[in-house]
């Protein structure tokens, strides 16, 4: 008996016992999670601050209107950057072609010429010419006159006798001597003979032309100027050449940032860009520079716990959020209390930095310019 | 007259005495049982709960990005909100819930995370976009008030939750 109530004494106090210990077990982590709840284990609201927000530029590139008889030369910047940016514009070279003599019946022979014994009087090329402006340097006025004057040679032996040859070369004004081309023509030439005998002449000049000239079809000539820029109207002078097709020069094609400063840097706003002063041009070039912004602030921890970088966000001018970085990258992982950080965003943006919001668990701050 | 040993007295006392004690054994075990079984369920249940509160405590979120110039697409009616795991445990961004201005809203598409990471873990920002069931003006002046709720992935069993209101500005 004693033994049978021994045993349900064990088996209630070991049951005992079990129920404490899970009680005991059950408390303790009511306790721990009270603990928990009232200390989570969450990250606390930072407290951030922004300030120093500046917003440098660069220019990338610049836009331009064709425009008209501009010479090649430097682009000149207002100076709003700290680095002023170099750049350079080119324009199109002129390249127009001519048509020498047109053959002429002369009811004789089925194809006619220039000096034919049948001609009386005056012979239809005697004296002719014709003028155009060499472009010897890229600025305005450095133009050359020259003058090709076809002369019906009187020293053929023997003398056709075609008339009288005047032999001497046209001086239009403005001309110079020294800048004539004198072409002989003889009895019989047939227009592509005139074409070349023309075209040797101009390849012979010196000083040289600045002209590549080729020989286009039986009666033309093709010159392309070498140097870019506006040249003056060709002049027909007072003969039948004419002027075939003509491309202009002086429009300008294009447009660089050159070295030592391209872009320049530190703009604080938009510069303003002209042709040099000698570069001529009919002022309606449209230069713009198209601009890229940096920005830069500095973000200072002014709470009581270190703050991850990588756990920060910035949002710039209301665009999307983006994890918070520099340029160059962070060296550091937290922004510790007191401690400033400055943050280069080299964005290289379009627009102007005119709103930045950082973020960092549920701390949100902005700041616009 | 018929005389019994005293021993046969104390034999009959004897055996009623072990019934009654193998009863009370018996009744002992079960109790003990049941009140094993009762405390272990208790303590099972409270155990979850326990595990649910201390998961709740673990998890938080925030509102990220600009408040003020919140992404709106006045043409689709969607906003985009960034949403930051403050909290301890990972977040599981398939199972969330958001209200603008009370109504309820649905997600559009599948919510990215920034900074490259794959599921949504402490610190890192999940970017949401919003469908809202009314038009949006989107010119900078229009106020939202946006709720977002957030639960975790599952712990042994048991989601943690939380959720935060922020009015934003769109625009």
């Amino acid at each position: 008996m004693g033994a049978s109530v021994g045993i349900g004494a064990l088996i209630m106090g070991v049951t005992l016992l079990s129920v404490f210990a899970i009680a005991t077990t059950v408390i303790s982590n009511q306790a721990e999670v009270a603990l928990e709840v009232t200390d989570p284990d969450v990250v606390d609201k930072p407290e951030l601050s922004l300030s120093n927000l500046v917003n440098p530029g660069t220019v990338i590139n610049v836009e331009f209107e064709p425009g008209t008889d501009y010479f090649p030369g430097a682009l000149v910047f207002s100076d709003v950057c700290d680095v002023i940016p170099t750049g350079s514009f080119t324009v199109t070279n002129e390249v127009f072609k001519f048509r020498t003599f047109d053959e002429v019946a002369d009811g004789v022979d089925p194809i006619g010429n220039y000096n034919d014994s049948e001609w009386l009087g005056t012979h239809p090329t005697e004296g002719d010419y014709i003028a155009f402006n060499d472009l010897t340097a890229e600025a305005p006025g450095s133009e050359e006159l020259w003058i090709v004057w076809y002369s019906v040679n009187p020293s053929l032996n023997p003398d056709p006798g075609f008339g009288t040859s005047t032999d001497i070369a046209p001086t239009p004004a403005g001309s110079d001597p020294t800048r004539t081309i004198e072409v002989n023509i003889n009895e019989g030439d047939d227009a592509q003979q005139i074409r070349d005998n023309t075209l040797s002449q101009l390849q012979l000049n010196s000083p040289p032309i600045q002209i590549t000239w080729t020989s286009f079809v039986t009666d033309q000539v093709t010159g392309d100027y070498q140097n870019s820029g506006p040249v003056s109207s060709w002049v027909p002078g007072n003969s039948p050449l004419a002027l075939v097709s003509l491309d202009a020069g002086g429009v300008i094609d294009s447009v660089s940032l050159d070295p030592p400063n391209n872009g320049g840097s530190g703009c604080s706003s938009q510069p303003e860009v002209d042709p040099c002063a000698s570069c001529g041009g009919d002022g309606t070039d449209g230069f713009l520079a198209v601009m890229e912004w940096d920005y830069a602030f500095d973000i200072t921890n002014d709470g009581g716990t270190p703050v991850k970088l990588s756990e920060m966000f910035s949002t710039i001018n209301g665009g999307a959020t983006e994890v918070l970085s520099s340029t160059p990258a962070f060296t550091v992982e937290y922004l510790f209390p007191g401690e400033t950080i400055n943050v280069v965003k080299d964005a290289n943006s379009e627009d102007s930095l005119t709103r930045v919001a950082i973020s960092s668990h549920g701390m949100n701050i902005a700041v616009e310019t | 007259m018929q005389w019994r040993r005293k021993g046969d007295f104390m034999a009959d006392g004897g055996a009623t005495n072990m019934i009654l004690l193998i009863t009370a054994l018996l009744i002992c075990g079960a109790a003990s049982a049941i009140l094993l079984q009762s405390w272990t369920e208790t303590a099972s249940a409270v155990g979850t709960n326990q595990e649910q509160i201390a998961l709740n405590s673990k998890t938080k979120v925030t509102f990220s990005g600009d408040l003020a110039k919140t992404t709106c697409d006045s043409v689709d009616n969607r906003i985009t909100i960034y949403l930051q795991n403050s909290g301890s445990s990972i977040l599981d961004e398939t199972e969330f819930g958001a209200f603008i201005d009370g109504i309820s809203s649905s997600i559009v598409g599948v919510p990215t995370f920034l900074n490259g990471a794959t599921v949504w873990s402490s610190g890192v920002v999940a970017n949401i976009t919003l469908q809202s069931g009314e038009n949006l003006d989107c010119d900078g002046t229009e106020e939202k008030r946006v709720t977002a709720i957030v639960s975790t992935v599952s712990s042994n069993g048991v989601f943690g939750t939380d959720s935060i209101t922020e009015v934003v500005k769109l625009g």
